[in-house]
């Protein structure tokens, strides 16, 4: 029973030293040189100030950033659970044959870059691109419609990068469930519409919160798609610390930012995961 | 003649151009408890699903109540489902599930509340109301699910294999509770199993399935002294079976002579059996007599002991007749069968043989 005991941790040893070295340090070390004080000189000095924080919350440049941000990011969450749970539901009920040739699909644009498929986003938003052509071909608009450098060209870019991410969690928790359970509910007077709010919905609920956290977090961390698709205007927390560790080179305040964009995620997770439990014992 | 409440008329159920079920085609009175017994594969759970409207038939009709509900949704059919795995909605308490069909009907919600409360009386489990039912055991879901069946009053009890997901002890004591209830309720009640001394137990009617089509129907009584056929005689009990020929014919009683010369005498006669025929001697090793001295029965016949298995209960005994035929007989394991051993000379009588017809 011990040994059982002490095996289970030996086996949680890699991780837990992989954690502790490449997550749990750094992320120690730039939560410490958010509160120091930022110098042109020396970059920063160990004298522990909320200048940092000050700046990003009551300064209006940083701050629409972070609302900018935190409303991509929950925009993008909600089309890609209004986008992906009918996906999600026809591979786990209807798919039948075409199941694994489906599940396939839905994976292949992880196989290519995240560069390679903002740039075919491009080639079809840009004035000169393909929707627009099409646009003004079949007169629906006279002159191209602006659609890049857009915060619909970012969200619209991000609901199709970060598909798979919603539809997988969506998936194994439809597909895990019994068929009978809609049958009996069949039998006992429900209708389709009825069946699903009743049974399928509420018991797919684990799968909508993994799903809407995995995407919540990956599109408020984004960095590349707002840049290409959404130019010098449409700037998200991702890309503020990029440009403060790299061009700015006040790692202080990127620090800061980086904090805040934490703080915001692990929020968003902590609120849906005590609610899934709620919901779970209600 | 009481009225059908259930009737299956020419029903074939098609999966591609493989046939599942049919023609199939039986009535069930009101109140009774049937069973629609088979090995596995057999298209009788597909038959549920037909009666339940879970699955529509390619051909024919099914009529509940006397109305035609061929095409019908399930939640129009007026019918009550207990599933294999008993199908209880997880995150719903034993209350929500037990009155769901009931809200499903619109039924005010103070009606639900006594509804509920009375039919968890019923099936024995008072006071589980607020529980989710991963906290309830095995046989108490299984109550749970024929209470979520009950509760809004069907015209029929369809029940599918819900005995196949409790142990063995269980399963053996739960076995008289479903038609308890069912009885009690007056309610029809129609159920799926492989298990045949549990299909005896259970039901007033027995429709045995093989390969998608009806082999037999009848009381248990009727399946098990005179099977239809071969298959009906071996799913059903214990059967022996021997080759003979039909040699002696006379009003309702036959003469048949098994290979190397054994005669059965007064057989009784299969219809349309003739002078003969070869035919299949079912021997039923239960009611083969075995006694110690030729004295017992004046039919009896001088036979070797040639294996003895013990099995609590029970003892069997391979028997070879003078003729060389050999067969079992099964015999409670009595003081007076204790010092029969292989090498033994017994007298045995094969009584209540039937005749089964040979198929084409």
């Amino acid at each position: 029973m011990t040994g059982d005991r002490r095996f289970g941790r030996l086996l949680l040893s890699p991780i837990t030293l992989l954690y502790t070295l490449l997550l749990l340090a750094p992320i120690s070390f730039f939560l410490l040189l958010s509160f120091y004080e930022y110098t042109a000189f020396e970059m920063y000095r160990p004298n522990l100030t909320t200048a940092n924080y000050d700046r990003l919350l009551f300064d209006p440049y940083y701050r629409n950033i972070v609302y900018r941000t935190l409303r991509i990011a929950a925009t993008t969450t909600a089309f890609s659970l209004l986008a992906g749970y009918p996906l999600a539901y026809f591979l786990a009920r209807h798919a039948g044959a075409w199941r694994g040739v489906l599940l396939f699909l839905v994976i292949a644009p992880l196989m290519s870059g995240v560069i390679v498929r903002t740039y075919g986003w491009i080639v079809l938003l840009g004035s000169e691109g393909m929707v627009n052509n099409l646009l003004l071909f079949l007169r629906v608009v006279d002159k191209p419609v602006q659609m890049l450098n857009t915060e619909f060209a970012v969200i619209l870019a991000l609901v199709h990068i970060l598909m798979p991410y919603m539809v997988f969690p969506l998936f194994s928790s439809l597909a895990g469930q019994d068929p009978n359970l809609v049958r009996a509910a069949g039998t006992l007077g429900a209708g389709r519409v009825r069946s699903f709010l009743e049974v399928t919905l509420p018991l797919s609920r684990p799968g909508i919160v993994m799903g809407s956290v995995l995407v919540f977090t990956l599109s408020a961390g984004a960095v590349v798609t707002p840049q290409l698709l959404g130019g010098k205007d449409m700037q998200m927390l991702g890309q503020t610390i990029y440009e403060l560790i790299l061009t700015v080179l006040n790692w202080p305040l990127a620090s800061a930012v980086a904090s805040i964009l934490v703080v915001c995620q692990f929020s968003v997770i902590f609120l849906y995961f005590r609610g899934a439990r709620r919901g779970a014992t209600a | 003649m009481v009225a059908a409440i259930l009737k299956l008329t020419d029903v074939v159920k098609r999966y591609g151009t493989t046939l599942g079920v049919g023609p199939v085609s039986f009535a069930v009175e009101e109140g009774e408890f049937v069973t629609l017994l088979g090995p596995s594969g057999c298209g009788k759970t597909t038959t549920l699903h037909l009666i339940a409207g879970l699955l529509q038939s390619n051909e024919g009709n099914v009529e509940i109540g006397g109305r035609d509900v061929t095409g019908v949704e399930p939640q129009h059919r007026d019918i009550g489902l207990v599933f294999q795995n008993y199908a209880l909605f997880p995150h719903k308490t034993v209350f929500d599930n037990v009155g769901f069909g009931l809200r499903m009907r619109k039924v005010p919600r103070g009606e639900i509340e006594a509804r509920v409360t009375r039919m968890l009386d019923v099936v024995g489990l008072p006071g589980v109301e607020r529980r989710l039912p991963r906290e309830l055991s095995g046989g108490q879901q299984q109550r749970v699910a024929v209470a979520r069946a009950l509760v809004v009053e069907p015209k029929i009890l369809l029940l599918d294999e819900p005995l196949s997901n409790l142990d063995a002890v269980l399963r053996k004591r739960m076995r008289l509770e479903p038609r308890d209830i069912q009885k009690r309720l007056g309610i029809t009640a129609i159920n799926v199993t492989h298990d045949q001394e549990e299909a005896f137990e259970m039901s007033d009617r027995v429709v045995l399935m093989n390969q998608g089509r009806i082999e037999q129907i009848g009381t248990p009584e009727q399946l098990y002294d005179a099977p239809a056929s071969r298959f009906a005689a071996e799913f059903i009990g214990e059967a022996v079976f021997i080759d003979g020929r039909v040699v002696a014919l006379n009003g309702t009683g036959a003469e048949v002579e098994a290979s190397r010369g054994f005669r059965f005498k007064g057989v009784p006669r299969a219809d349309g059996v003739k002078m003969g025929d070869e035919v299949y001697l079912l021997v039923r090793p239960e009611r083969v007599e075995v006694s110690l001295s030729p004295h017992d029965r004046p039919d009896s016949v001088r036979a070797t002991v040639i294996d003895r298995v013990f099995s609590g209960e029970q003892v069997s005994f391979i028997v070879a007749v003078e003729s060389g035929l050999k067969f079992r007989a099964k015999k409670p394991s009595l003081n007076a069968y204790r010092d029969v051993a292989p090498g033994a000379t017994v007298w045995v009588a094969p009584v209540d043989c039937r005749m089964v017809p040979r198929g084409p």
